[in-house]
């Protein structure tokens, strides 16, 4: 699209201003203030800025250009050519704002944001990157580099368009564009994946996390990959659900089975057992009746039984008491006559020993009145005596001799030791004698004499005193007619003795008689007489004891057994009248059986009616509950069968394993559709280091035109310069750039970015005084530039040097100064 | 005089092919009692004695009463001595279900329904046979249904002692959850029968007849699905009067066919090919699954459609599955069609490098789709 006529009426300066263009290089040429950078606001007004315009945006956009002679609107008319026809727009800003674009043929659309979308298709790249690349007013154009790396919106976006364009540019070739290509893929996949979560291989989750499967699916935006799964598991849960439908049927077939087994056998019985069961009522009765009176007859038989015994055994206690009453009074008797007798024995026994004692103590007297008395005092006086005298022999033998006599020959001695007897002593040659005594040794022989003397002085006194010691002792030994001492002492000792068997025989025969005199004994003897025969009283006691006892035991168990007797007859009268009662509970059990025998009979296996009646009635409210059963089987049946099936577990099955398949299918076509996608991306990712490498080859080459191959090679960064390389090597960096570089550079950027914005459709680029601050060679450079660049697209550049209008040539346009 | 037998099972009748189109669905239901229809005809021309349904008569418990009808009338017809049906697992005999009561009421004396374990002397029908049938109770059952057989004592006056029964035998139908009335061929021989006559596998057995067989698998005798590669077969059995040796005859019973098949593509003769194969009569009693894969030309692949519609045209029904069949993508196709180092060119050039076809096909028939 270019443009081919511009009129403002008013709009700034201009009250009324028509402007016609050319394609290709347009200059519109007019000194200061002539209104040239209004006009440029103009265009740029009409074509993107809405005339329903809010109150901030007033001060922007109509106060700076209302009518300086006075108005309160501006508007602008613009003649658009494009390859399909000519347009006619035109806006009105302020009162009565108002906007109306008139169509090649002729139609009018009169709605702005349809207008502003009409506008957007004609234009070579969108609004707002329009406005920065393809406008650009006098002051923008060094500062292209600074505004569009200074990161706002408008420059971001217009970058990235910049970045799309030169990859469609690099990319697109025969007709395939990579926007329509990854825009279809990605329409493809998501008609592939959509509600679909690749990652986990199954569908999305809502945004709580809810799954959304079979039980709540995706209702809308559903993917194929989706709907097949989808469709498997539809058929994976109908499968499963015929599945557990002929488990269930299986189920319930089978205790249907079972309750119509049951049920037959338990009708059976109920059916076949009814008469019985009927009659069984008064079989039991009867049976309980007949039962009664057989154990009434068994405890009249056995009454019958166990009475004459007992009878018989009465009697035979009472005979046995009676037996043992006639017994007992002669054992009485007979234990007192040997109580009496035993009495008799004792006595005659007590007088015999009394007897045998008195003669005892007489011997005992006459043995002591016959013995020779020496009493102890006696005894006493010798034994002083014979003592005084052994203490006087004991001094004389003080002095002790010794004398040994050796014989040479036979002699003949006399000896006397102290004043012991003298006495002969024969010896032998060569026998030796030993002579041994106190005080004195006297030795006679035919032809001698020889005394021998100790030398104590008073021995004579000594022995002097042991003779009167010795007359004393003689004088009583024989005044009691006893040799020695130790006859009176033998003497003492035997007349004690007898003195002490006297003492004995005298408490012996005391202690028998018992104070009573031996007379008086043999007199109670005599009077009872001589003594009689009888048994041991202890075993007439016994035999009285056995006695008693048998009959303590024969009364005792009588007195058991005759109330029972007693008994039996208050009941029955006699044993007769008991016979009597038997043989009347015989008739009538006879009886009972009679009308038990006429009853239905009890079915085989029972006994009893009792036994049958539970086990009848437990079967009835058993078949009650069964038919219950069968019934509630047959509701579940019913119910499992109720919804129509028309296919087995095994039709579906094969089902599945289609959808089974036609899922994997879909997945598989979706993956590829996956790898298609991140290859792709991959490639568009990497190619975007490739992209500006076009871009960058154009600028070099208008650079090094503008500046007469001062620098032929710029150092890119993403889609600006970073600076420039010149002949000497290396990078001088944008900020030390001269203001005329930083123009040419810049002015070569726009140049290169619009041609790719561009181009090879219609389009316009507007430039506010492009040249203005270089040299004059380098604007020979950047006007040859603009021309080539205005060779096949509209270039509208305003200019306020005649010579720089007369350098590019083109459609001139002057513009008044009182304009 | 010999005993002759027509032995069949598993005909299904009722099935509703509900996964196919209404054409070839009326075509298949049709068929099944058409097979019944032809096997009554078959097994008269072969003068059989006894037709045996071994199991499986009906697909299920709950089939149309009109159906239960015009099979009852179907066997009516047969002119030979006697008719046997055996309940099946999936015709199963249920107290509560009206299925054999209206089959019965329908068929009256003509036919003799094999409803309980007992044997059913045959004499009455002229036949000097005993059957020893296991009818089948439920779906399921993980005994065998004639167990009971083995301790029967036999009538030694009845020459011919024959076991009908329905579900697996080990070792040649698979039943490895036992779940269907599950039984072994010593436990069979043991039994001292003459014959076991044996539905439910849709396969028949033996594969290959020989002189000492006495256990028969009817097999389908119409193919219900592509998992039965037989045309629909069953027996002719004949049980000799003086030997104790059963001849068997397999006869072809089915009409429509159920094939599936694989085809690697590599041009428009291969399809032609195809074509050539699934053309004429059998053709149109066919139900073809085909499966296509490989690599083909654009404008074979644009053909695709027309194509298929012809071959349906001639098939009762196509299954086609074509999904693995792809435009041929090679590396001349990419530098004809696509400038070097362009998006187009760089990206396939990369997806054939990788080897992956149906990518390479994908990105290729998007390309070709977005390009102006």
């Amino acid at each position: 699209m270019i443009v081919t006529r511009v009129r403002v009426h008013p709009f700034g300066c201009f009250a009324d201003r028509t402007l016609d263009l050319a394609p290709g290089l347009n200059v519109v040429l007019g000194p200061n203030e002539a209104g040239k950078s209004t006009l440029f606001k103009a265009l740029r007004h009409a074509l993107l800025v809405r005339t329903r315009l809010k109150k901030p945006e007033l001060a922007k956009y109509l106060a700076p250009y209302l009518p300086a002679g006075g108005g309160d609107f501006i508007r602008v008319e613009l003649d658009l050519l494009s390859p399909e026809g000519r347009f006619h727009l035109q806006k009105r800003w302020g009162s009565s704002p108002d906007a109306e674009l008139t169509l090649p043929g002729g139609g009018v659309v009169a709605e702005e944001a349809a207008i502003q979308a009409r506008v957007a298709e004609l234009l070579p790249a969108k609004p707002a990157t329009f406005a920065t690349m393809l406008l650009v007013g006098q002051a923008e154009l060094g500062a292209t580099v600074d505004t569009l790396r200074g990161g706002s919106k408008e420059a971001s976006d217009s970058l990235a368009d910049l970045a799309d364009t030169l990859r469609r540019v690099v990319l697109e070739t025969g007709g395939v564009s990579v926007d329509r290509f990854t825009a279809r893929l990605d329409e493809l996949r998501n008609k592939a994946f959509s509600k679909w979560d690749i990652a986990h291989g199954g569908p999305e989750r809502d945004g709580s996390g809810r799954s959304r499967g079979l039980e709540n699916p995706w209702k809308n935006e559903r993917g194929r990959i989706y709907e097949a799964w989808l469709r498997a598991e539809t058929l994976r849960d109908a499968w499963k659900a015929a599945v557990a439908f002929e488990a269930g049927l299986d189920e319930v077939n089978a205790g249907l089975r079972e309750a119509a087994s049951a049920l037959a056998k338990c009708e059976s019985f109920v059916t076949t057992g009814a008469a019985a069961a009927r009659d069984a009522w008064e079989r039991r009765s009867l049976d309980a009746e007949s039962g009664r009176l057989r154990a009434e007859a068994e405890q009249l038989r056995q009454l019958n039984r166990e009475w004459p015994v007992a009878a018989r055994r009465a009697e035979e206690l009472r005979e046995g008491m009676a037996k043992s009453d006639a017994a007992r009074a002669p054992l009485t008797a007979e234990l007192e006559a040997a109580q009496r007798a035993e009495e008799g024995r004792s006595l005659r026994e007590r007088f015999e020993r009394a007897q045998k004692l008195a003669v005892k103590e007489r011997e005992a007297r006459a043995n002591l009145e016959a013995a020779p008395r020496l009493d102890r005092k006696a005894l006493e006086e010798i034994q002083r005596a014979n003592t005084a005298l052994e203490r006087a022999q004991a001094g004389l033998e003080a002095g002790r001799l010794s004398v040994t006599i050796a014989a040479r020959a036979n002699v003949q001695l006399v000896v006397q030791e102290d004043l012991d007897p003298e006495k002969p002593k024969s010896l032998e040659p060569g026998a030796t004698a030993s002579l041994k005594a106190g005080g004195r040794i006297r030795i006679q022989h035919p032809d001698m004499e020889i005394e021998v003397r100790s030398g104590d002085a008073d021995f004579d006194a000594r022995v002097q005193k042991a003779a009167a010691a010795r007359r004393a002792l003689t004088e009583l030994l024989e005044r009691h007619r006893i040799a020695d001492r130790a006859e009176a002492e033998t003497r003492a000792q035997a007349f004690a003795t007898l003195e002490a068997e006297l003492a004995v025989a005298s408490r012996n025969l005391a202690e028998e008689l018992a104070g009573a005199a031996l007379q008086e004994l043999e007199k109670q003897v005599a009077a009872r007489g001589p003594g009689t025969h009888t048994r041991a009283t202890s075993v007439v006691s016994a035999a009285l004891a056995r006695l008693e006892a048998e009959r303590d035991a024969l009364a005792a168990e009588s007195e058991r057994l005759n109330p029972r007797i007693h008994e039996w007859e208050a009941a029955h009268g006699s044993m007769d009248g008991l016979v009597d009662r038997i043989a009347a509970a015989l008739s009538r059990q006879k009886d009972l059986q009679a009308r038990i025998d006429a009853c239905a009979p009890l079915p085989r296996g029972f006994a009893d009616a009792d036994t049958f009646l539970r086990d009848y009635e437990a079967a009835k409210e058993r078949l009650t509950e069964l038919k219950v059963e069968r019934k509630g089987l047959e509701t579940r049946k019913n119910d499992l069968e109720k919804p129509s099936r028309d296919q087995t577990a095994e039709e579906i099955a094969a089902q599945l394993k289609d959808g089974e398949e036609a899922f994997q299918s879909e997945l598989r076509r979706g993956r590829a559709l996956e790898r298609v996608r991140e290859h792709a991306t991959e490639l568009l990712r990497h190619s975007d280091s490739e992209i500006y490498r076009g871009m960058r080859e154009a600028l070099e080459s208008a650079v090094s035109g503008m500046t007469g191959g001062r620098h032929a090679r710029v150092e890119m960064d993403g889609a600006l310069p970073r600076g420039l390389t010149d002949a000497r090597g290396p990078v001088v960096g944008w900020e030390m750039l001269s203001a005329g570089t930083k123009d040419t550079l810049a002015l070569a950027l726009r140049l290169a970015m619009a041609s790719y914005f561009l181009g090879d459709a219609d389009g316009f680029m507007l430039l506010d005084d492009p040249l203005v601050d270089m040299d004059p060679g380098r604007q020979r450079a950047a006007a040859e530039a603009l021309k080539t660049f205005s060779s096949s697209r509209q270039l509208i550049v305003f200019t306020c040097h005649p010579a720089v209008a007369e350098l590019l040539g083109g459609n001139l346009v002057r513009l008044g100064a009182e304009e | 005089m010999a005993l002759r037998v027509f032995l069949t099972s598993d005909l299904h009748l009722g099935m509703k092919f509900l996964e196919y189109p209404a054409a070839a669905r009326e075509r298949l239901v049709e068929e099944r009692f058409a097979c019944l229809e032809r096997m009554v005809v078959r097994a008269e021309a072969a003068r059989c004695d006894l037709l045996v349904v071994a199991g499986d008569l009906f697909c299920r418990t709950s089939v149309a009463r009109r159906d239960i009808e015009r099979a009852a009338d179907a066997l009516r017809e047969f002119q030979g001595r006697c008719v046997a049906v055996l309940p099946g697992n999936h015709d199963y005999l249920s107290p509560e279900d009206q299925l054999w009561p209206q089959f019965r009421a329908r068929c009256g004396d003509g036919v003799l329904l094999l409803d309980e374990p007992r044997p059913f002397a045959l004499a009455e029908l002229g036949i000097d046979a005993c059957v020893y049938p296991g009818p089948c109770l439920s779906i399921h059952s993980p005994e065998s249904a004639v167990g009971w057989v083995r301790g029967v004592a036999r009538d030694r006056s009845i020459r011919n002692h024959i076991g009908v029964a329905h579900g697996s035998l080990e070792g040649v139908s698979p039943d490895f959850d036992e779940r269907y009335y599950p039984m072994t061929q010593a436990a069979l021989l043991e039994c001292g029968l003459d014959v076991w006559l044996l539905g439910h596998t849709h396969v028949p057995y033996p594969e290959r007849v020989g002189t000492g067989d006495r256990i028969f698998y009817a097999g389908t005798p119409a193919p219900d699905g592509f998992d039965c590669r037989h045309e629909g077969r069953a027996w002719v059995l004949t049980l000799d009067e003086t030997s104790p040796a059963v001849t068997a005859e397999q006869v072809s019973t089915g009409d429509l066919r159920f094939r599936e098949v694989q085809s690697v593509v590599h041009g428009a003769a291969d399809l032609d090919a195809v074509q050539r194969t699934w053309s004429g009569d059998e053709a149109s009693r066919t139900i073809l699954r085909l499966r296509l894969s490989g690599r083909v030309t654009r404008e074979v692949l644009a053909g695709m459609g027309e194509w298929s519609a012809r071959l349906s045209a001639g098939l009762l029904h196509l299954d086609l599955r074509d999904d693995q069949l792809c435009e041929e993508i090679t590396r001349e196709t990419i530098d004809r069609e696509f400038p070097e180092g362009s998006f187009p060119h760089t990206l396939l050039g990369r997806l054939a490098d990788a080897g992956d076809q149906e990518s390479l096909s994908l990105a290729h028939e998007i390309l070709k789709e977005v390009q102006g």
